[in-house]
């Protein structure tokens, strides 16, 4: 541990280090991962007896509007972990969660795991290429046990209907100030063509490449439970296939890796309900409406003032990538 | 609170206050740089595209903005023809903002 001569911690984040880690064990220092739409992320580096083993902090942000487009706390995201990880499905633990005390805000310390997450790599590598084929399928499988975790051993999560998440998702966009036809299409389309309530499940709410770890073998786990929810099961597999998360692989629905057959008949095989088609459609356009509104809202943070980055501002000319999926998408529905 | 598609002065603003420290942020220097630079040549198309769609519409509008209160208030509907116009403008601004995105190189 980074320590005075004396032996003393001196920061919140060492202070709390020195209560977790064992006397032996000696932190290296933090870098920081990414400023993502809902927290901060960054790589605890910690060397332990029997060798180098990181941990990864997660906090959330201090801005008024940090529960953005439905972002849970950092306590109950931990509490989301630590259930479906007592659930059996692939995810760091949980290790810690921050209280008032501890003095670094709203958050927890996970366990780091091995493998790749940057998405253009997992798509390009020659070290990924034989799991590719196969990771549609392993999304389906995944997807059906998350959704099929008993309700009652989840924490108290927010319950969305399809109805409530597209108003929540208006009321966000209608805040901007920004009315943009694109976006008024797509939101009148969804609105009109909403499908049916079904029951309820747990909702992951941001199941796509970019937030699995990956290794040679494929999917090792699933990260960034920060929009769980619980809700309409489908909205995981049009996320999934929204073109922006295929990452130039416009081809290949399922992530820039798969295709839809394969997902969805391994979602169905592992027990999920039957894959209703239209209803992902649906989802997926409502998914390439909620990253524009969340481009909307990251260049909100940089011309406010409250997060002033280069990537924020960026990320406004991206709006324009969302305004052409979605048209894509709404050309297709009015050909039907 | 107003969030508009951030101009050549919010761009330029941003490079000019905000140090690129890591790679990634020289990355996205880099990037913005060259955004400026598509857009100081390819701005007539964008105009002309804008024209164009305007020239679709059943109603007389002149601005986006306006467009979009129509379309709120059910005085314009989804249609092919708007659709497509559209698409011209998405494509002129991807043009600027990101030739390389998948969707643009489908059509371009």
């Amino acid at each position: 541990m980074s320590e005075e001569p004396s032996g003393k911690a001196h920061n919140p984040l060492e202070i709390l280090l020195k209560r977790l880690l064992p006397a032996d064990a000696r932190f290296l220092g933090e870098q920081k991962i990414t400023a993502g739409a809902g927290a901060q992320t960054s790589r605890l580096q910690i060397v332990f007896q029997e060798g180098r083993r990181d941990w990864i902090l997660r906090r959330a942000f201090d801005t008024a509007d940090a529960g953005f487009g439905g972002v849970i706390s950092k306590t109950l995201e931990a509490a989301t972990l630590r259930a479906v990880y007592g659930a059996g499905i692939a995810v760091p633990q949980v290790i810690y969660v921050l209280n008032e005390n501890d003095g670094l805000g709203e958050g927890f310390i996970m366990t780091a795991l091995a493998g790749e997450t940057l998405p253009q790599k997992i798509l390009r590598d020659a070290q990924f290429a034989a799991a590719l084929p196969e990771m549609a399928s392993q999304c389906g499988g995944i997807l059906a046990a998350i959704h099929n975790i008993d309700s009652g051993s989840l924490p108290a999560l927010p319950q969305r209907s399809t109805a409530d998440y597209l108003a929540l998702y208006y009321r966000a966009y209608t805040a901007y100030n920004q009315p943009m036809p694109v976006f008024e299409l797509c939101f009148r389309q969804l609105q009109e063509t909403m499908p049916p309530a079904v029951a309820p499940a747990l909702v992951h709410g941001d199941f796509r490449n970019g937030n699995f770890i990956v290794g040679a073998e494929g999917i090792r786990a699933v990260l960034d439970w920060e929009l769980a929810h619980i809700g309409d099961p489908m909205e995981d597999l049009g996320w999934l296939c929204v073109n922006a998360w295929r990452f130039g692989r416009i081809d290949k629905p399922v992530g820039g890796f798969g295709e839809r057959e394969s997902l969805y008949s391994a979602y169905e095989t592992a027990g999920g309900t039957a894959v209703e088609v239209s209803r992902v459609a649906w989802w997926e356009l409502f998914g390439c409406l909620k990253w524009g509104v969340i481009c909307m809202y990251q260049l909100q943070l940089h011309l406010n003032g409250s997060d002033p980055s280069l990537e924020r501002v960026a990320i406004g000319r991206r709006i324009s990538e969302c305004e052409l999926d979605m048209l894509e998408l709404l050309e297709q529905g009015l050909l039907q | 609170m107003t969030t508009r598609r951030p101009d050549r002065a919010d761009i330029e603003a941003a490079l000019a206050q905000i140090a690129a420290v890591s790679e990634y942020d020289l990355k996205i220097k880099a990037h913005l740089e060259a955004v400026l630079s598509r857009e100081a040549v390819a701005t007539d198309a964008l105009n002309t595209a804008e024209r164009q769609l305007f020239s679709v519409l059943p109603v007389a509008v002149s601005s986006e903005d306006a467009l979009a209160k129509a379309i709120r208030e059910g005085a314009v509907t989804a249609s092919a023809k708007l659709v497509a116009a559209l698409r011209e403008q998405a494509l002129a601004r991807l043009a600027i903002d990101n030739p390389a995105y998948s969707s643009y190189r489908k059509y371009r």
